[in-house]
């Protein structure tokens, strides 16, 4: 894993809260895994940061995009999952189509972008 | 792990205890032991597990201002420092000799009070048979001598020190067997650190008492001389000690050590500040009026105070 390019932090930064919310979408995950999933589906490109992906959470719960609950026991530890409420759906929704056009936008400026 | 522990409760140290901060600060640190399990698993070795998942923590700023919490701490380093094997013995066998001449230096400075005394007293003039005026020129340069002595430690050896300035600040990672062995090695410190406090005391308390019994007995002139010496080796071996005790718990304990820091610091100051005016004190004293004797008594009066001054001033804090 881990091709020779990494994306900074600063590039994504609108973005993770789509990241992390997609992923919610196809089932209630917690902090590691999310992460995990992330690095694993992006071929190691981006490696969310434990403070941005914590962060990002927070600002989720405080939004009422996302729920926390206390998962069951594993290995002795009591895992935080989250879920995605319906507010969360709506927001993901809007923010796809956020992209779409800001992707078409920056593609008219890059070169090669226009494939 | 204990590695990624501390090095979490140094990353939130500029942060407030509160529910909020304690769950999130829970959860980051299931997450970088599910990391660093995960690595261990796949084969990586201890340092590579604990390198990777400090490098995958980002910066605690993000966090702070996610929270609504003002003002990023000056010392708060994403970087953490790795300490081979060479440079942590290197280390520990420098501030073992560090504390050695600093400790030494002290217990010069706080000598250096008596030879005044012992020169402008008439007893041990008939001993010596020596002229009054030369006897106290000379007794005043013995002391002018020793905190020279004691200044040139100091200076000579906080500039050696100083080297070491960035190393004490940065979070530190050692290897698997160098953290096991020092921590080994500080629990022993710490063992004997009570009992070196406890005689250190005993020193002082003793100093009083032997000093009280004499004077009270033979009228004995030179109870300065019983009285500093017992108490310099009391500060010399709490000041000894002390160094080597926290060049060890930098290692082991290194959330605390940040969090002292500051405290110390900030009392430093005051030391600082009354301990030179006692000393100028002190010399007017005895050059205005020969009054060597009684009013080498300014020293630890003025220790006595400000620290009673600093311990009431923290009490308010907390």
């Amino acid at each position: 894993m881990g091709g020779g390019f990494l994306i900074s932090s600063d590039v994504i930064r609108g973005y993770n809260d789509t990241i992390i919310l997609s992923l919610l979408i196809e089932r209630d995950s917690y902090g590691y895994q999310i992460s995990k999933e992330i690095q694993m589906r992006t071929q190691g490109h981006y490696i969310m940061k434990e403070t941005t992906l914590y962060s990002t959470f927070n600002r989720l719960e405080k939004n009422g995009f996302i729920e926390s609950y206390p998962g069951e026991e594993t290995f002795g530890k009591k895992r935080t999952y989250f879920h995605i409420t319906k507010k969360g759906k709506v927001y993901y929704e809007e923010k796809c189509v956020e992209w779409k056009l800001t992707k078409d936008v920056v593609n008219v400026f890059t070169r090669g972008g226009a494939s | 792990m204990n590695t990624i522990k501390d090095y979490v409760e140094t990353m939130f140290i500029g942060l407030p205890a509160t529910d909020d901060v304690r769950r999130l600060k829970c959860n980051i640190l299931d997450a970088m032991e599910d990391k660093y399990n995960e690595l261990i698993n796949d084969g990586k070795s201890e340092n590579e597990a604990i390198g990777a998942v400090i490098s995958q923590f980002g910066n605690i700023d993000e966090l702070k201002e996610e929270l609504g919490i003002k003002g990023a701490t000056p010392d708060s380093k994403e970087n953490a420092n790795y300490v081979d094997h060479y440079e942590l013995s290197a280390y520990l066998c420098f501030k073992k000799r560090f504390a050695f001449m600093i400790a030494l230096g002290v217990v010069l400075c706080i000598l250096s009070v008596i030879s005044p005394i012992l020169t402008s007293d008439a007893l041990f003039m008939n001993i010596i048979h020596f002229e009054d005026k030369q006897l106290s020129a000379i007794g005043i340069f013995i002391m002018f001598f020793m905190i020279a002595a004691a200044v040139f430690i100091f200076i000579y050896y906080g500039m050696k020190n100083s080297r070491y300035h960035e190393l004490e600040e940065a979070f530190l990672v050692l290897d698997e067997k160098d953290a096991y062995d020092i921590r080994c090695s500080f629990e022993k410190i710490k063992s004997r650190h009570s009992i070196v406090i406890a005689v250190g005391v005993v020193l002082c308390i003793l100093g009083v008492a032997i000093t009280a019994v004499l004077y009270e007995l033979w009228d004995f002139d030179f109870f300065a001389i019983t009285l500093v010496s017992f108490i310099a080796s009391g500060i010399f071996l709490f000041i000894y000690h002390g160094i080597i005790y926290s060049s060890y718990q930098l290692f082991v304990e290194n959330h605390k050590v940040m969090k002292q820091r500051n405290e110390d610091q900030e009392n430093d100051h005051y030391l600082g500040i009354t301990m030179p005016l006692a000393a100028m004190l002190y010399l007017i004293i005895g050059f205005c009026f020969h009054a060597w004797h009684p009013g080498w008594l300014i020293f630890p009066i003025t220790a006595i105070l400000t620290t009673v001054y600093i311990s009431i001033k923290n009490m308010k804090r907390t």
